[in-house]
Parts: C-alpha cells; structure tokens; sequence
C-alpha cells in the first residue's frame, strides 16, 4: 500500500459529527490516557497527558489538525493561559459546533477552528512552534504532503506530535487486511497508516524522529461504553451511537501510538 | 436519573471479573475505582440479573475483544 490514497469521505463528519457530540463529548478519541490513582479515563486529563507528551509549552502557538468540534484545543487553551490554537478540520459541520463551544468557553481570542486540509494549509510557513495529530491521520490522502506541509508550517525547532490508532505493522494476511478496510470504511477514513510508515514519510520530510512506541496506558472503556447503556427495565442495549458504529466480530489489528519530531533548526 | 457512566459500562463490557463484583455489590466494587454513582445509579445495578447481562453480552457482542473498536 503506497503513501497516496485517493478514496476519501469529507463528508463524514458533517453526517456524523452531532451523534459523536452526543456520544462521545467533545473528544472524538478512540483511546484515552488512563490518568490518576485509580487510573481513569477522563477526556479533559487524557488531553493535558496528551500535549505534555508532545512537549507542548505556555506561550507555543499550536496546530491542532483535525481539531473536531475543539475539544482539545478548549482544554489546552483553558490550562494554558498563554497558548493560541488554530485548528483545522475538513468538515464545515465541525468547523461551526467548533466555534460555537470556542465562544462558549471564552477563548475566541485564542481558538480558532478553521475549514481546511491539513495537507495544504492556509498558513504562512513558519508559524507554529507545535503541530498535532490526535487519531487524524487516518483521514489523510497523502502522508507525506500531510508531513510536509507540517514541516513548512513549523518554525525551525518547531516540534510534531502524533497520537493515532495505527495499524499494527505486524498484521498481514487477507482477513487482517479485511478488517481494516472494514475498520477504515466504519470511521470514514482513508486509511489508518503504520508507525512505520509514518516515521518514514516524516523523516522524508526533514522531521528528526525522537519516539515512535505503542501506548500502553490508553483505555477503551469510555468507547465502548458510549455504545451501550444499561438500565434495570431494559438491560443492557445500543445506544444511538451502538446502533450506527458498533460492529460485532470487527476486531482489526489496530494499536495505539505516539510519534514525537522536530523541525532542525538548520535543513 | 443519571445514566450509567460509559466508562463503566465499558469497563463491565470488557472484564467480566470487573462485572460480576459490580453487579453483586456495586459500592463495594466502586470504592477505590474512582466512580462516582448516586443511590439511583447503585439501585439500577443492584437490580439488574447478572445472567442476563452476560446473555445480552453474549448476543450483542459475541467475543467481547471485537467490541473494543466498534
């Protein structure tokens, strides 16, 4: 499978993005960071874990590609009080529920929810001092324009953070391949990609690479969860969300990563 | 009533050991996890059937692990 996809569904989240909303809250992630003693999975502290992984600092002016409704972009910009974020998403649905909470929360003067595709960017090179991917390059059509354009819009010593469900680059054979397209067909993306992969088109980019690992201490509950609900007249049943993406017997050989770079200060 | 929170529910979904303390005695297997449920929420799971919740698991999901991703 090459770099370059051509199926794509930009209209995905304009259908869906509603029923996530109501589902999943304004964190569209698959996987949250277990946080806490006892460790749970709460979104607001999976995002902060998140962002202190990537190396994010007070004062950073921040890419959010693929920002969804904005869910991560309010927690950061509420924790940092000195962060501004521009966020990208290809979905007007978005784009709109995002700038509406943005203003809701106050941080209009520092959120920003932009319509655009994060493989060509509508901003000057050299802006950003952090870029990030939470769960988005699956939607990519074309990873290494993804990376290089997060290359040029970084400044020199300007860091990339990736945090996705990968496809595990261990899986082969035709029912692996079966359950990712499956898998890829459910959540309307292109094409989930590789770790490998996806060091390979950063470091063909100009990125220098510092870590590429599988998340150990990520959780599904709250995914699983949101599907179903369980009350003592009904037991236990699908929800809206259950209804329209759970899949029984779909169990794609997907892994949780996280991929962290840099821009050098000299090419 | 407050709905069940879906991290529980999920947590249920995918350790059955988890499950079974939960619908046996759910104060006792939320102490120390880090859940907070009301009384209506604990009353909703002290009266669901254990028996049928692992059929409804059963017949909704089939082998749990497929469940993870949807």
């Amino acid at each position: 499978m090459g770099l370059t996809s051509t199926r794509s569904d930009s209209g995905f989240y304009d259908r869906w993005t509603e029923l996530f909303l109501r589902g999943f809250g304004p964190v569209f992630q698959a996987g949250m960071v277990r946080t806490g003693d006892p460790p749970r999975e709460d979104p607001h502290q999976s995002v902060l874990a998140l962002v202190e992984s990537a190396g994010l600092r007070n004062g950073d002016r921040v890419l959010d590609a693929g920002c969804g409704v904005a869910g991560p972009g309010i927690i950061v910009a509420s924790h940092y009080s000195d962060v501004a974020i521009e966020g990208v998403t290809d979905s007007a649905s978005q784009a709109s529920i995002a700038r509406r909470e943005i203003a809701a929360a106050g941080l209009s003067d520092r959120v920003r929810a932009h319509v655009a595709d994060y493989q060509r960017l509508p901003f000057r090179s050299g802006l950003f001092d952090q870029v990030l991917f939470f769960e988005s390059t699956g939607y990519a059509t074309d990873l290494h324009a993804t990376y290089e354009e997060a290359y040029r819009v970084l400044k020199p010593g300007g860091r990339l953070y990736v945090k996705d469900v990968f496809c595990a680059s261990t899986s082969s054979g035709w029912e692996a391949v079966e359950q990712m397209e499956r898998f890829d067909r459910l959540w309307g993306c292109v094409r989930s990609k590789t770790m490998q992969e996806s060091v390979d088109a950063m470091a063909g980019a100009g990125f220098e690479v510092t870590l590429c690992a599988p998340m150990a201490d990520i959780g599904t509950n709250r995914l699983v969860g949101s599907m179903f609900q369980l009350d003592d007249v009904t037991g236990l049943q699908l929800t809206e969300l259950g209804e329209a993406f759970f899949r029984s017997g779909l169990n794609p050989p997907i892994e949780f990563g996280e991929i962290r770079a840099f821009r050098p200060l000299k090419a | 009533m407050e709905q069940i929170p879906p991290e529980l529910i999920g947590r249920a979904i995918q350790d059955s050991d988890f499950r079974r303390r939960l619908l046996a005695d759910p104060e006792s297997a939320v102490a120390g996890e880090g859940y907070e449920l009301d009384e209506d929420q604990i009353r909703t799971l002290r009266e669901l059937d254990p028996e049928a919740i692992d059929d409804a698991i059963e017949a909704l999901i089939g082998d749990v692990d497929a469940a993870k991703w949807g």
